[in-house]
């Protein structure tokens, strides 16, 4: 056996007594231990990176508006019907800014929804493979335009427009934005939702198409429903990128705030405010510059809500397979 | 014979026998009218999808027409003006470019890293659940509130300042959890046999990872980066609130330039701010530009010369109805750091000779500069862009090779917005052109990932 074992170098000769077949590791993977347990620890650290981000996060927001708070109570951060920081009389109740925001969500949500939905059940179950191939990532390219691009569109185009329609509507107004918003979050729902039904297995439609029923019921009382907890977190990741979108609601809505829930209304949102502030020339440390910082925190804390809805939204309706 | 029970017994069995058959017949018209249904939603499906995709063309459709015509070289490589023919996006582009390539290199490095530790390191356990979770919660934190979190932290408390390296890390950290999550997915794509083979050889983890994960992944992996950046390069809100300037006529400076060069050779050297003035009932737009016969600076020292200072009502740019004529008044400067004091003092003169605007020196200048010999100036918000307009050198000499990291900066969807939001149309072809821009290198960036994933697909089998 030992004669059939290749001739290792003269110094190993001694190791080699015992098993022939025993060979000390080469040199290089010992150089690369010590690599690997660098490495290990670079990779470790910009995986922990993210949290360092959500604590920077919540500590900024939570540290900047404590200020804030000092000056102003909650009841009057969470009642006040006006939001003046600005003014020689400031007030600061919140709400004016969560309406405009709740407002041109709603409206982006009552374009994207059924449109995202419908295409999504289109996609999945009706639409050809290769058109499905080449539409999907074309649809993509409507939340891949720049949102500033957008607000442009909304003011240029769409608000004109809107005029004709609605007599006496500003150029200012939540619907243009809205639904200008609504169109970019498509993509969010119809992919999402697409990836979702189209992992439902084949067995539960060959059922359904078993017992007689057609495609459109199969769609919307098998698939869907089998499919709901990946759908639902599509429509939380939209409500929340609608809650959170700045641009188009600073250029399309307005920046007055204003407690309104009529869509031909000008609003400001928190997001719209936020900008508001910042383009102007407060210094740091004032509580008109402060209330940027609370107001943050209020987006913040509203779209974890969304997100935690749709996490609660994915157990509760999660069917395996 | 009519009272007979069993005729009577067939007579109500023909009549529910008719009676059913008159039943199945609406089940022939179920199946038609659910083939109906089926028809029509395959049709509706079509016209969303038609009406979808049509908004997306007549969105690009509409800033053509109104943009493409003002595109050409000058529109590139002029600085932003007051003059809307003359007005440029020389600075903006610069800036997005620039903020990029630090975005690239925070997210990619991080992303990356990240990416290979949760797929290929980490454990089940709650250390890991926790990291899991963070990173989809990042990913749904709306870009605003990132804006605010490097306003707070990397502003204020590290000191970066207003710059480039601030702006570029805040959209590093926007585009990671995209970038990890392309990672983790290119990662997950290989089979475990090909680990196997390679662990079987005797290769460390690293070594796996680094001569057969990583080359088989790299493209999916840049697709996600490229699908990153190209949302980075259109964020506007996050860059606005950390106080990036929507008005800037310098360039950062290049590695290794003459301090005083930027001075000598920028014609439109401008100071980018609302200077507030307490005093002043209405806010002015103050902007400070040299007059055409500019001195000759020679690199590293610093002469004498006039700026030409324009002064315009703020309240004029927010409403088109108000004609408050631009005031241009020409202040002879100092570009010494002992001059910079009295050409001040020569601005404030200035501005107390515009009527409405009582300006102090004092007064209202809210940012302290402090040069090299610890004189203290008081001035506008963008140190930087105060530093060239004036050429107060912090000491003579020549730029670092970063110091362009630190320079004032705007980016192109900030100087689209501020176009967009001024009133009148003089400046809507301006704010279509950049857009046009803008969806160019967007769209560009998208179709390069799609072929890319396209082409991956087809090539790789396992």
């Amino acid at each position: 056996m030992s004669a059939t074992v290749p001739e290792t170098r003269a110094d190993d000769s001694g190791d080699l007594k015992g098993s022939p077949l025993v060979r000390r590791p080469l040199p290089a993977f010992r150089v690369s231990r010590p690599t690997d347990r660098i490495v290990e620890v670079l990779l470790l650290f910009s995986a922990i990176f993210g949290v360092f981000i959500t604590t920077g996060i919540v500590f900024v927001l939570v540290k900047d508006s404590i200020p804030f708070f000092r000056e102003v109570s909650l009841v009057e951060f969470f009642t006040s019907r006006y939001w003046t920081p600005l003014f020689a009389d400031p007030k600061y109740g919140i709400m004016p800014l969560v309406t405009g925001t709740l407002m041109t969500t709603t409206i982006a949500l009552v374009v994207a929804m059924p449109i995202g939905t419908a295409l999504a059940i289109w996609l999945s179950e009706f639409a050809p493979a290769n058109v499905r191939e080449l539409v999907k990532p074309v649809l993509e390219l409507l939340s891949a335009v720049p949102t500033v691009v957008y607000g442009y569109f909304a003011i240029g185009f769409v608000a004109p427009l809107f005029q004709k329609i609605i007599p006496g509507l500003p150029t200012f107004n939540m619907l243009t934005a809205g639904v200008v918003m609504g169109f970019m979050i498509i993509p969010y729902v119809s992919s999402l939702s697409e990836d979702a039904m189209r992992a439902v297995p084949m067995l539960l439609r060959e059922g359904s198409y078993g017992m007689g029923a057609n495609r459109l019921t199969t769609a919307l009382r098998v698939v869907f429903p089998a499919a709901f907890s990946g759908i639902a977190a599509a429509y939380t990741l939209a409500i929340s990128r609608a809650v959170g979108e700045t641009m188009i609601v600073a250029i399309a809505a307005g920046q007055q705030p204003l407690l309104t829930f009529d869509p031909r209304d000008q609003a400001a949102t928190i997001t719209a405010y936020i900008v508001q502030v910042a383009l102007g020339d407060l210094p740091h440390g004032e509580i008109g510059y402060q209330s940027i910082f609370a107001a943050g925190l209020t987006l913040f804390v509203m779209t974890m809500c969304f997100n935690l809805l749709g996490i609660a939204l994915k157990r509760r309706f999660r069917e395996a397979y | 014979m009519s009272a007979n029970p069993a005729v009577s017994a067939l007579e109500s069995l023909r009549e529910r026998l008719n009676r059913s058959a008159s039943a199945i017949r609406p089940i022939d018209q179920t199946i038609g009218r659910c083939r109906v249904a089926d028809r029509a939603f395959y049709v509706l499906g079509w016209l969303l999808l038609v009406l979808s995709l049509s908004v997306l063309a007549l969105l690009m459709w509409n800033l053509a027409s109104a943009g493409l015509s003002r595109i050409n070289w000058q529109f590139l490589t002029s600085f932003p003006s007051r003059n809307a023919a003359r007005a440029g996006i020389l600075s903006p582009w610069v800036g997005s470019l620039l903020v990029m390539l630090v975005t690239a290199s925070t997210a990619i490095p991080l992303g990356i890293g990240a990416g290979i530790f949760l797929e290929e390191y980490a454990k089940k356990n709650k250390f890991t659940t926790i990291i899991e979770v963070n990173i989809a919660n990042l990913a749904g934190v709306p870009s605003i509130i990132y804006g605010l979190m490097a306003l707070g932290l990397l502003v204020y408390t590290f000191e970066l300042g207003q710059s480039i390296l601030t702006g570029g890390i805040t959209l590093g950290f926007l585009i990671l959890p995209i970038v990890i999550v392309a990672t983790r997915e290119a990662l997950r794509a290989i089979p475990q046999a090909i680990r196997e083979a390679a662990y079987a050889l005797g290769a460390s983890r690293w070594q796996v990872i680094r001569q057969h994960l990583l080359p088989y992944s790299l493209g999916g992996i840049s697709t996600g980066v490229i699908i990153a950046l190209s949302r980075a390069i259109g964020e506007t809100a996050p860059l606005i609130t950390i106080g990036a300037l929507t008005f800037i006529a310098y360039l950062p400076p290049a590695p290794f330039q003459e301090r005083a060069w930027l001075f000598a050779e920028n014609a439109n050297i401008v100071i980018a701010a609302d200077v507030p003035i307490e005093s002043a009932p209405i806010d002015w737009d103050l902007s400070v530009s040299k007059s055409e016969d500019r001195p000759r600076v020679l690199p590293g020292s610093f002469s004498s010369g006039t700026i030409l200072l324009q002064v315009r009502p703020r309240e004029e740019r927010d409403n088109p109805d108000a004609q408050r004529p631009v005031v241009e008044r020409t202040v002879a400067i100092d570009l010494s750091p002992a001059g910079a004091e009295s050409t001040l003092r020569g601005f404030a003169a200035a501005l107390n000779s515009v009527e409405g605007v009582d300006a102090e020196i004092d007064v209202g200048w809210r940012l302290t500069l402090r040069s090299e010999d610890d004189q203290e100036f008081r001035f506008v918000r963008d140190p930087t862009g105060v530093l060239h307009a004036l050429g107060i050198p912090p000491g003579g000499g020549r730029h670092g090779p970063l110091a362009w990291l630190n320079s004032g900066f705007t980016v192109l969807p900030i100087q689209m917005f501020n176009w967009v939001s001024r009133p009148g149309t003089d400046f809507m072809a301006n704010a279509a052109a950049a857009g046009v821009i803008l969806m160019i290198a967007t769209l560009g960036m998208n179709a390069v990932a799609i072929v890319l994933r396209y082409r991956l697909r087809k090539r790789i089998k396992w």
